[in-house]
């Protein structure tokens, strides 16, 4: 077997690797890795399932003043809807001569929809004797020459149809959430135009990301020929934000991430075996395990789990850090004893066995953490050095014992006291603990950053153009949507009812500053059907009040509104005789009701938006929230987040701790070994800390959950290095040229497949994969050069060794 | 600086006629002397603390069948911040605007009815975005239009702009009459988005009037708040 050339044993199992990664199918949803209970995490996930349009992009202008950024989009907005077979529908704000054409069929259903007492106050304006009057009204406004909107507006209303009651959109205070305009800033520098995509699969990322590059492709080539239209130096910044924009950024992020430190860790891991053993067909041979290892994992993990989270991209590198220390250790007994492939699986394969063992509970203890993407992440690792351990047992050991046969024992290279004095150990083991207080007490203490950052994707133009889009538009900074379920649209209507009740008293409060509950903009069946005959009455005048308003001299322009109201009045009344309501029809009122009421599986939704004072804030959460009330708050999240983790480490840390201590205890029998061990970890957790207080280094709600993990390896490496020591009689040296030198590759490795994370594109991953890294690579620091000394130390005072 | 009232009397509606056409247009002129002819006419403001302007407007409206041609009087009193306005159309006035930092206030006379509305509430396009704040340096001009052409025509300069930000929704142009030799203004059209347009003529303008007790005040007895 192993006379099959590396080369070809690399690119075969390579190949199928790659195929492996290359068939794993990532969830681009953030908030499936997040605690399902919290009202947050409801809120993010019912507003993707009721309102998040899969194919609908968002494309953002922003340019020095309103002229251009109209004119830019307009000629970009001509220019997409040339794409017929990759854009089914581009809407931007509509002219106020569209709104006239489109706006009838929006106009009757909201009365039609409205209370009957609200619907009267138009029906008595309709009236015969009534309708002259606001006829005249309208003329009257029209006449004084002083054009407001609502001037403008009544040129083509005139009998005042768009003075809707005030069941349409209640709110708070502030203005500006009352009546934002969700198309361009105030300054008119910065507008969007919604993006309907065709022709493809939108909820699979990949052919989402095929799609959006063929956009960027045609907005790239649009501005380029606009930009030479214009004056020199003229400067416009388009962004691509919402759904596919997100997906297919998250998904390829977590690919790249995915296959960037795979590579690295393999490079890496093939660098330090190098530097310790010097043969290259070993080495081959243990890529290759590791390759195999990765494949059955992955495809475990694929029938196990299904789509895998941003989060548990990292499994793989760290995976291959844990399952090459078994091969190296495998390969260390075969070259030091001669034992063939069964022996070696005798002497070691116990040792191995339970070493996996206790690494997969280390990592299935993730699963007692509240985030559901990082139980996922950590049930992988624990399939993948299990799966790691039999690979190596059976698949690695007859090569190491082949390659051992008849090769001389190296050398290899030898681990030094590296300066470290049983002095200079003493006054570490004091300063490091001391300085660290005072530190903490001086400084700051370390905390969790309440912020939802962990879990976004760094970098991403998506969520930068969907922040300047919350920024500029009027109104929607710090605005959160709030989503209303109901069983039925009775249900609904009522969940609405207490919503409203229990919003309005928040704003009461101050916790809230202002809300939008668009009641009279959720179809309401009560109403349409208490409103049907009131409207056919009404429907008998029409051609009377077509005749008044042509008599005042009204144009048929200032006639095609009403006349439209009308005809949409026919049509809802045909909904109503064969159905339980009328659904808005027309392009504008199918896209504004369906923005914020929708229809799914038997359920219903209405979407609200709430602006609270403080949005970190968990009051106004607690305060509005119910299981049919939820928001889709990132601020309230970060706080949420750091409350439930911090609830966890409580939960999980501390009765592990304890229980520990008291194996330990057995384990050792030795009051000094166990003292030794937990200083070693306070020593290290002193460590960590000062590099929180004085570096950039930051502890968020997902890197903490890495603590379990350091505090095994902590334990772990001090284990081995004090059990080392009692077989040596205290001998520093031999124990570090044994145990010491597995630790040094066994920690480096690990740092490697944990450090490898650094670059991924989630902050959380990355921050965790930096924390695992650092803290183990001062674990086994700890372990290898502090540790010994402090061992003699101890004992010396009784004469031992 | 002498602060004296000067009035720039004199009938300017017989003087220019602000449809163009019929006429051979001239190009416009390079974008810098255009820069300099708005300048020369927002000069003209310098000193001014008030003014009255008499005016004749035409509104073609797309949504009527026949043209709206009538007479009113627009005062700005610039000495106050927030500036004030008040416009009215009619003789007696029909129609009363009054504006300052707190609102608007449109009064119907026939009907005896008023309606206050908030600040903002009522973004406006056309004249009323006019008596809101009438630019008076280049900077103020340029922050609430862009400039996209001077043309020379006949006895006047055609300033053509686009209104910037929410006051110029449903605004397609705004054009500035401005006298050539002069640069006082003559008269402004304005073309909106639905096709509509209003030509309003200066017939007379007056600078640092006399500006009367309760113009800006005007009394509500007997009327009735309604919502138009």
């Amino acid at each position: 077997m192993i006379r099959i050339p590396p080369i070809i044993l690399l690119t075969v199992i390579g190949a199928i690797a790659a195929f492996s990664l290359m068939r794993v199918k990532f969830s681009a949803s953030l908030y499936e890795m997040l605690p399902a209970d919290l009202p947050e995490v409801q809120g993010m996930d019912r507003l993707n399932r009721y309102f998040s349009r899969d194919g609908q992009l968002i494309v953002t202008v922003k340019a020095s003043d309103a002229y251009l950024a109209d004119d830019a989009l307009e000629s970009l907005t001509t220019r997409l809807r040339e794409e017929n077979e990759l854009v089914s529908q581009v809407f931007r704000e509509l002219s106020l001569t569209e709104l006239v054409t489109e706006g009838g069929s929006l106009l009757s259903w909201l009365w039609l929809n409205s209370p009957p007492d609200e619907l009267e106050v138009l029906l008595d304006r309709l009236k015969s004797g009534s309708s002259g009057e606001a006829i005249a009204g309208s003329m009257e406004a029209i006449q004084s020459g002083f054009f407001d909107q609502n001037v403008v507006v009544s040129s083509y209303d005139p009998l005042g149809f768009s003075k809707l009651g005030s069941s349409f959109g209640v709110s708070g205070e502030d203005g500006e959430t009352a009546n934002p305009d969700p198309m361009a800033s105030e300054d008119g520098t910065f507008q969007i135009v919604y993006v309907e995509g065709s022709g493809v699969d939108f909820s699979d990322y990949r052919a989402a990301k095929v799609w959006l590059d063929q956009v960027k492709v045609i907005v790239a080539d649009w501005e380029k020929d606009w930009l030479e239209t214009q004056p020199p130096g003229t400067e416009i910044t388009v962004g691509l934000t919402g759904t596919p924009a997100f997906m297919a950024e998250v998904g390829s992020e977590m690919e790249r991430d995915m296959t960037i430190s795979v590579i690295a860790t393999m490079l890496l891991i093939s660098l330090l075996f190098w530097i310790m053993h010097r043969k290259t067909k070993p080495l081959s041979w243990l890529v290759a395990s590791m390759m195999i290892i990765l494949i059955i994992t992955v495809n475990l993990g694929g029938l196990l789990f299904g789509d895998l989270s941003v989060m548990s991209v990292g499994f793989a590198a760290i995976l291959m850090g844990l399952a090459v220390d078994y091969g190296i250790v495998l390969y260390r007994e075969a070259m030091d004893t001669g034992h063939d492939a069964k022996g070696l699986r005798k002497s070691v394969g116990p040792g191995i066995i339970w070493a996996a063992a206790t690494t997969a509970v280390v990592f299935l203890s993730l699963n007692l953490s509240s985030l559901p993407g990082l139980s996922e992440m950590g049930n992988l690792v624990a399939i993948g050095v299990a799966v790691g351990a039999l690979v190596m047992l059976f698949f690695f050991s007859p090569v190491a014992v082949q390659f051992n046969r008849n090769a001389v024992a190296q050398k290899g290279i030898q681990l030094t006291g590296g300066g470290v004095t049983r002095k200079f150990s003493g006054w570490l083991a004091i300063l490091v603990p001391v300085v660290a207080i005072l530190s903490m007490f001086l400084r700051e203490m370390p905390g969790l950053e309440a912020n939802f950052h962990p879990f976004r994707i760094r970098e991403s133009p998506s969520m930068k153009a969907w922040q300047q889009l919350q920024h500029e538009l009027l109104g929607r900074e710090n605005a959160v949507p709030t989503i209303v379920t109901g069983k039925s649209l009775e249900e609904l209507q009522q969940n609405l009812k207490k919503a409203s009740g229990r919003i309005e008293a928040a704003r009461e409060e101050g916790v809230l500053q202002g809300y939008i509950l668009p009641a009279g903009l959720i179809p309401n069946p009560d109403h349409q059907q208490a409103n049907l005959e009131a409207v056919r009455k009404a429907m008998a005048e029409k051609e009377r009040l077509i005749r008044e308003i042509d008599e005042v001299g009204f144009s048929e322009d200032g006639q095609e509104l009403t006349k439209s109201v009308f005809e949409a009045w026919a049509d809802y009344l045909q909904q109503l005789d064969s159905g339980v309501y009328a659904k808005p029809s027309g392009q504008l009122a199918e896209w504004s009701i369906n923005r914020l009421f929708s229809e799914k599986d038997g359920n219903f939704a209405a979407l609200a938006t709430v602006k609270p004072t403080d949005p970190r804030d968990r009051d106004w959460v607690n305060e509005i929230c119910t299981p049919d009330t939820v928001v889709a708050s990132l601020g309230s999240l970060g706080t949420a987040l750091n409350e439930r983790i911090g609830a966890d480490l409580l939960r999980v840390f501390v009765p592990m701790m304890g229980l520990l201590t008291v194996m330990l205890a057995v384990v050792y029998r030795s009051w000094r070994d166990l003292v030794l061990s937990m200083f070693c970890l306070v020593f290290s957790a002193a460590v960590i800390v000062l590099l929180t207080v004085w570096t950039p280094l930051s502890w968020n709600s997902f890197n903490v959950c890495g603590l379990p993990l350091l505090f095994g390896t902590g334990l772990d490496f001090s284990i081995h290095m004090i059990f080392a020591l009692r077989r040596e009689k205290g001998d520093v040296a031999a124990a570090r040229h044994g145990i010491g030198k597995a630790l040094v590759f066994c920690g480096t490795s690990s740092a490697i497949g944990f450090g490898s994370l650094a670059t991924a594109s989630a902050y959380g991953l990355a921050s965790l994969g930096i924390v695992c890294a650092i803290g183990i690579l001062v674990n086994m620091v700890v372990a290898v050069w502090l540790l010994p000394r402090w061992y003699r130390a101890i004992y010396r005072m009784e004469q031992v060794g | 600086m002498a602060l004296a009232p000067k009035i720039f009397a004199g009938i300017l509606a017989i003087s220019f006629s602000l449809s163009v056409s019929g006429h051979a247009q001239e190009p416009p002129v390079a974008p810098e002397v255009g820069i300099e002819v708005i300048k020369r006419w927002l000069g003209t403001n310098t000193g001014v603390g008030s003014v009255k302007i008499d005016f004749t407007q035409t509104r073609h409206m797309k949504s009527l069948k026949v043209p709206i041609r009538q007479d009113g009087i627009l005062w700005l009193d610039f000495s106050k911040n927030p500036r004030r306005f008040r416009w009215q159309t009619g003789d007696p006035a029909q129609t009363i605007v009054v504006g300052g930092g707190n609102g608007v206030l449109i009064i119907r006379t026939p009907g005896k009815k008023f309606e206050k509305k908030a600040s903002g509430e009522s973004a406006a396009p056309g004249m009323a975005s006019l008596a809101h704040g009438f630019p008076r340096t280049l900077e103020d001009f340029q922050r609430k239009y862009h400039i996209l052409e001077v043309r020379p025509h006949q006895n006047t300069y055609r300033i053509l702009a686009r209104p910037l930000g929410a006051s110029g929704r449903g605004v397609e142009t705004f054009t500035y009459v401005v006298e050539r030799d002069r640069h006082r203004l003559l008269g402004i059209e304005i073309q909106l988005k639905d096709g509509s347009s209003v030509e309003t003529v200066f017939n007379q303008v007056q600078a640092n009037v006399a500006l009367p007790a309760g113009l800006f005040s005007p009394d509500l007895t007997g009327y009735k708040e309604t919502k138009f």
